[in-house]
């Protein structure tokens, strides 16, 4: 069934089919309209679970770990400085190994202070365990947040799912909405185990020797690389149970392309309008959305951008003397490739600043011509 | 994919770790003195006490009572209760009604005093028969002492008999006190008036005597018209009413104190149609008497007029009026004195009777030569002994607030003190070994090392007082309704039922006592408190973070190291 959803509603819906056991959460912009509509869920009592109202970011995910090692689902939301905020429970939740799904709306990180979308919040969590999507629209947001639950409940890794604000989070999209059987069917009550045995009293989160440390750390590497697969199986599934899909990466003409963009977030609904138009114009060149950023999908991007002539990485984000986070990633990926392609990083977007479609132009422009590759180029209001 | 795996988790116990041990501090068990009890003149142990009735154990109170105190049924109706004032709950909510739950426990208990454990064949004589008399003679009893009593009057009990109303404290309490007593076997010689000389006499047949005759002479003001018809003394007006030829229809006291008072309230109730009015030179508010009864005053009816003191008695014959001047009071910082210093301002009242309350003093034919200084006050010390070997003083003769509970105390101390005497013991050990606190009492449980007597005052700390309920709606005991009062002489006050005392004893926040309530082993995030008979704590492990002693309500906790 179809509805008119905004961003954030998408998300507070699907929070609400996966039946949910606890949601613990902060009101912040752009993410309140998903707190305030499961409170309002929850007051006239169609929530299913319980929300508990906290005194800070820190505590929503403090309360939604330890909630998690008991055995029930449950879920966060939350922006800019608010998983600033978090970031020491962030580390907490991926090292206890507890499957919490957190829906990210991205914001700009103060100072200066801005409330426009800007991917800083969440790429600054980057290191600390958590599987990130970066997704495009309404309906990806709604259908992400389904099947994060079940990749975090069979890698016990948590997973953030972000959003652009404003651009996703409060702009209205026809979403097409799974029926409550479908998703009960999808995604079974969860079944890891509690922590919490009477019977055998233990410590958890103990403090531990070197080289436990070094285990358990090598371990949860391990799982996370195994999870990328997971979230391609769990995709592959949810494709067949609804009709959709997103993989970890998307491409778009990218086969016979000499020019790729690579664009994560609500910017890749923009990008792909121009490269539409421009592939009708004859021009060869294509897209590559990363949806899958932690873990990062390596061997896909490799494959997708091997044999191109150039390619430009777009980045709603920076990393203050370094350049584009997607970006660096991106080169990463192709380091040692053969005849790797050329790789421009366009910097734009930042705090919530409008990419149109000429701006988005204007980069391929720019990479058909650009001989130069070293220095991010900053490109942003024309 | 199996949990010990991905996370760590520990089975094993940190009962390996001696945490304790890295650490100086450590939480000591040690039970203190309440303020109430320290308070306490006679050293009622008052904690115990509140802790027996809340279990509607009004025998074993009773029992407890008269360990420290041979009249807890007078005590509960006429102490000016300094225990009260001390009360670690007064700025909790409202201080505990420790008084008011004493008289219950006098009225509804049934218990008798210990008697002695081993007889000595020794004599001692107490004069006077007040309550000082009576606490000496009771506590030298319970020492073993024979004891035998020498009062002029035909009944015992002092000034509790004449000096303090029925109203206040009914005779049949009195008797039911002292009929309690007989068991013990003190002698009582009734009817025998001693001189000075007579005294002197007793020292040569007794091995002590302890002279506690009071104060029964008024003291007179020497004012112009003092002598005249319808003048008199609050001592006389109390203890032997003078038959009036016609009621008065106006009487005025003089003096804010206690007797003053009972004579304005005796005078209502015996000239229900006269205008009785309370002058004393101290500002209203301010007068040294109880306020509860001079608010019972109040309510009957009588005018309390303060700052103004007698300057004149106005009549030809019979007394017609009483002439003021306004004063201010002021203390004297050197000898402590009260003057009264006139401030500019005269007042006339009517009166066809006039009661002079200026305190009183003692008759000097009474006490023995040699025993009173240049000043012509006794000489003693704070054991009760004067110049004369043998001889000791107790009781309002010796006061410097005479008072029913100091009374009590000193015949109680003085006990002490001849018995140290007689033992050839310095009494300075031995009450040092009794003492409560830094208060006046001593402790008769802590002989012979039956009871520890403690000297450290029990404050909760903050913590423990935020944890404490506040309790605003306590038990009021009923009263007489004011009709019945100004026509009889019934006691005003009728005591707080059982269910009354028990539910103010709750209140009590039992401080210095553990009670067992286990706050401490709850809270304590070491589990390092063990319990037990007397709680302690687990040196291994406690590391003295004072969790425990900030909240015990009790403060029975305290941070050593």
């Amino acid at each position: 069934m179809k509805k008119l959803l905004t961003g954030n509603e998408a998300i507070a819906l699907a929070v609400k089919l996966c039946r949910v056991d606890l949601v613990a959460a902060y009101p912040i912009t752009p993410q309140t309209p998903i707190y305030e509509k499961l409170a309002q869920w929850e007051a006239e009592g169609v929530l299913g679970g319980v929300m508990v109202r906290v005194e800070s970011e820190h505590s929503a995910m403090a309360t939604c770990i330890s909630a998690a090692m008991t055995g029930l689902r449950v879920f966060t939301a939350s922006s800019s400085q608010g998983i600033a905020l978090m970031h020491e429970m962030l580390h907490f939740a991926a090292g206890n190994r507890v499957p919490v799904v957190m829906a990210c709306v991205n914001r700009a990180l103060a100072i200066p202070w801005a409330f426009g979308s800007d991917q800083i919040d969440t790429l600054s969590q980057r290191d600390t365990g958590w599987i990130q999507f970066y997704c495009e629209d309404a309906q990806e947001a709604l259908d992400t947040v389904i099947e994060a639950y079940r990749v975090s409940e069979s890698t016990m890794l948590p997973s953030m799912v972000v959003i652009d604000g404003f651009f996703t989070s409060h702009l209205m999209e026809p979403v097409d909405v799974p029926l409550q059987e479908e998703v009960d069917a999808f995604l079974p009550r969860p079944s890891f185990p509690s922590r919490f045995d009477f019977q055998r009293p233990a410590f958890l989160s103990n403090v531990v020797g070197p080289k436990d440390y070094f285990r358990f750390r090598h371990r949860q590497f391990l799982d996370m690389k195994t999870a990328k697969r997971v979230v391609a199986e769990v995709d592959r599934a949810f494709r067949e149970t609804f009709g959709r899909g997103y993989g970890v990466v998307e491409q778009l003409y990218t086969e016979d392309a000499d020019l790729v963009l690579v664009t994560s977030g609500a910017l890749t609904g923009t990008a792909r309008v121009v490269v539409e138009r421009l592939r009708q114009k004859g021009e060869k060149v294509g897209l590559l959305k990363v949806k899958l950023f932690r873990p990062f999908p390596k061997e896909e991007v490799r494959q997708a951008l091997k044999g191109k002539k150039k390619v430009g990485v777009v980045d709603r984000n920076v990393s203050m003397g370094c350049g584009g986070i997607f970006c660096e990633e991106v080169k990463a990926a192709l380091y040692g490739v053969d005849e790797g392609p050329k790789v421009a990083n366009y910097i734009t977007g930042l705090g919530g600043l409008d990419v149109p479609p000429e701006l988005v132009e204007a980069m391929i422009e720019d990479l058909e011509q650009r001989e130069v590759f070293e220095e991010p180029i900053w490109i942003g209001a024309i | 994919m199996e949990l010990k795996d991905i996370v760590p988790v520990s089975e094993e116990s940190t009962v390996f770790f001696k945490t304790g041990r890295w650490s100086p501090y450590k939480a000591a068990f040690e039970e203190k003195i309440s303020p109430c009890t320290e308070a306490c003149p006679v050293g009622t142990d008052i904690p115990e006490v509140m802790w027996y009735v809340t279990q509607g154990l009004f025998d074993e109170a009773l029992a407890l009572l008269l360990e420290e105190n041979p009249l807890p049924g007078v005590c509960g109706r006429v102490c000016f209760h300094p225990c009260q004032g001390a009360c670690n709950r007064l700025d909790l909510d409202k201080g505990l009604k420790i008084r008011e739950v004493e008289r219950a426990v006098a009225d509804l208990g049934k218990a008798l005093p210990q008697a002695p454990v081993s007889f000595r064949d020794v004599k001692v004589a107490v004069v006077g028969s007040g309550p000082a008399g009576i606490s000496a003679a009771y506590f030298l009893r319970k020492l073993g002492y024979s004891v035998e009593v020498f009062e002029r009057k035909g009944q015992a009990g002092g000034m509790l008999r004449f000096g303090i109303p029925e109203y206040r404290l009914p005779k049949a309490v009195l008797e039911r006190e002292l009929q309690r007593l007989i068991p013990l076997g003190i002698r009582f010689n009734f009817e025998v008036s001693l001189d000075g000389q007579g005294i002197e006499r007793l020292l040569g047949e007794y091995a002590a005597v302890v002279l506690s005759t009071g104060l029964w002479s008024p003291r007179r003001l020497g004012l112009k018209g003092e002598g005249l018809k319808g003048v008199y003394y609050g001592i006389h007006w109390l203890s032997e009413p003078p038959k009036l030829d016609q009621a008065p229809r106006s009487v005025v006291v003089i003096g804010g104190g206690d007797v003053a008072v009972d004579a304005a309230r005796v005078s209502r109730r015996r000239f229900p149609h006269a205008v009785v009015k309370i002058v004393a030179p101290e500002q209203e508010g301010e007068f040294p008497a109880l306020p509860e009864g001079l608010s019972e005053a109040v309510e009957e009816e009588i005018e309390v007029i303060g700052g103004f003191k007698p300057l004149e008695f106005r009549g030809d014959d019979r007394l017609k009026g009483v002439v003021f001047e306004r004063v201010r009071v002021q203390k004297e910082e050197l000898s402590g004195q009260y003057l009264f210093i006139p401030v500019g301002g005269i007042m006339e009242l009517e009166a066809e009777l006039a009661i002079i309350c200026a305190g009183q003093t003692f008759d000097k034919r009474s006490i023995p030569e040699g025993v009173l200084g240049e000043k012509g006050r006794p000489l003693v010390d704070r054991y009760g002994r004067t110049t004369l070997r043998g001889l000791y003083l107790a009781g309002d003769l010796t006061a410097s607030r005479p008072t029913v509970v100091e009374a009590l105390s000193s015949g109680k101390r003085v006990a002490l003190a001849i018995h140290a005497e007689l033992l050839g013991e310095d009494p300075e050990v031995l009450f040092s070994e009794v003492r409560l606190g830094e208060g006046k009492g001593i402790s008769f449980r802590g002989l012979n090392g039956k009871h520890k007597t403690l000297r450290k005052v029990a404050r909760p700390k903050e913590t423990a007082r935020l944890l404490v309920e506040r309790v605003w709606d306590t038990p009021e005991p009923k009263r007489l309704p004011l009709g019945e009062r100004i026509s009889t002489f019934l006691e005003v006050n009728l005591g707080m039922s059982e269910s009354q005392a028990m539910e103010e004893a709750k209140r009590c926040l039992v401080c210095g006592k553990c009670v067992k309530c286990d706050l401490c082993f709850l809270c304590c995030p070491d589990l390092a408190v063990i319990k037990g008979e007397r709680y302690r704590s687990d040196e291994d492990y406690c590391k003295g973070c004072g969790i425990c002693v900030e909240v015990c309500p009790r403060n029975v906790w305290e941070l050593e190291g």
